[in-house]
């Protein structure tokens, strides 16, 4: 088998063109990130808050705007400790945040990261369009936007390259149907052949190369498990893959144990779509949690914690659930009443291993 | 530039990039709930309107500009600061 090529995105060159993907919350935190930027791959945090399950943060305080406060000052400030936790443990490796435009405290995160140095920022749920005023002092951070569609790179491209006069450094793209967590796709799109990358990539990098007239890379995300998908994507013209759902049985995934296992346990039949406060579809594993969101029961928490995103229909019109807090239940270990987010492909896992044991065999 | 002048000039730009009729665009239309725009089109509309009317929206602005009319009454103050 022919040695995979290596990535670069802006300045920044990773031996293999591997991006583990942003999980939130706290999924793939420091451990993870780091081990994948080890072995030779691109490491990134979710910097979807942090703060929630840290010591700045009081869970039992019971005034809202109290608690808001502190909510957002606690996520600067675990994400900071995360970045430094992450460099610590790999003070060469490439290593980035995934940052949501959706959040309320987007603009802190991305620029504290970007003072913390990361390599790169990875933004999703939300076309990033003011991204690169943010990082303006920090050239030297790549600009990743994530998109579902060439018309949203499009966008991107002419709104960057007007306003800020420069261009993304790279692209993630999303494919709805085989990711996992928020979907960039109405729940009546998906499912459409023209959003699988078979269709996006090519058509993507022949207009960044027509175009726009740079070589500018193209990640594909969605579905990718071994060598062989990763192989494809690069014969459709892809520079890299991102993967998610895979390195979550391994050692290092920062999320519980528990929730690696149920992962590990999942069948591929329990990967369902549900509703989100957020307003995009997502893609996760079946439990009493999902069954709860399935039948719209009215157990489900609907009182807003801490107003963490921009637009939530839990908060502006009591619909679904709260999302961080079963998304926090999750990772700390109640895969029941937590909502555990997935790719496609859960269930091919046979055991969770060292991410550098995975690492070579996706490049073997 | 009139204020009917700049109405024509939206109601041609928001017809061309949304795909609708030209009488569909009256300036009580909400692009998102009456012309069926999506948070794509929303961005791409803003942009044309800036490259025809030779403006800048920022993006705080354009967050507002939810309707025909609310589009025709930014241009037109922004037209009418300028000339």
């Amino acid at each position: 088998m022919p040695t995979l090529p290596s990535l670069q995105i802006g300045q920044h060159t990773a031996r293999y063109p591997i991006i583990q993907g942003g999980m939130g919350i706290r999924i793939s935190g420091a451990q993870l990130a780091a081990a994948v930027a080890n072995a030779g791959g691109i490491g990134i945090i979710s910097a979807v808050a942090l703060g929630l399950n840290s010591t700045y943060f009081d869970i039992t305080q019971t005034n809202g705007r109290k608690r808001r406060e502190q909510f957002f000052e606690a996520n600067r400030l675990a994400l900071i400790d995360e970045i430094r936790a992450a460099r610590a443990l790999s003070p060469n490796g490439i290593l980035g945040i995934n940052a949501m435009v959706v959040a309320q405290d987007y603009e802190t995160l991305v620029r504290t990261a970007a003072e913390e140095g990361v390599n790169l920022i990875i933004s999703g749920a939300g076309l990033p369009l003011q991204l690169p005023s943010h990082t303006a002092a920090f050239p030297e951070v790549a600009l990743v936007p994530i998109v579902s569609s060439t018309r949203a790179a499009r966008i991107m491209c002419r709104k960057w390259e007007r306003q800020y006069g420069r261009l993304p450094d790279a692209f993630v793209v999303e494919n709805p149907n085989t990711a996992g967590g928020h979907l960039g796709a109405k729940l009546e799109e998906l499912g459409d052949r023209a959003l699988n990358a078979e269709q996006v990539i090519p058509e993507l990098v022949a207009y960044l190369h027509q175009e726009v007239g740079q070589s500018i890379p193209v990640i594909a995300c969605g579905n990718h498990w071994n060598r062989a998908d990763i192989d494809r994507m690069l014969a459709l013209g892809a520079s890299g893959v991102q993967i998610g759902t895979r390195f979550i049985t391994t050692d290092e995934c920062d999320a519980h144990i528990r929730y690696k296992e149920f992962h590990l346990h999942a069948q591929p039949e329990d990967v369902v779509i549900i509703a989100s406060p957020v307003g995009m579809p997502g893609r996760a594993l079946r439990n009493a949690f999902v069954e709860k969101v399935i039948a719209d029961s009215p157990d489900l928490e609907k009182r807003c914690f801490t107003s963490c995103l921009h637009t939530c229909k839990c908060r502006d019109e009591q619909k679904y659930y709260c999302i961080i807090q079963v998304l926090d239940k999750a990772a700390r270990g109640d895969i029941e009443n937590g909502l555990v987010f997935s790719g496609s492909n859960a269930g091919r896992a046979k055991r969770i291993m060292p991410v550098a044991e995975l690492m070579a065999e996706l490049v073997a | 530039m009139s204020a009917n002048e700049i109405f024509e000039k939206v109601q041609k730009i928001v017809a061309d990039q949304l795909g609708v009729e030209t009488s569909a665009v009256v300036p009580q239309a909400s692009f998102q709930n009456d012309l069926g725009a999506d948070s794509l089109d929303t961005v791409e509309l803003v942009m044309a309107l800036e490259e025809e009317f030779e403006i800048e929206i920022p993006d705080e602005a354009a967050e507002e500009i939810l309707t025909v009319q609310s589009a025709v009454d930014y241009i037109n103050s922004k037209v009418t600061a300028s000339a």
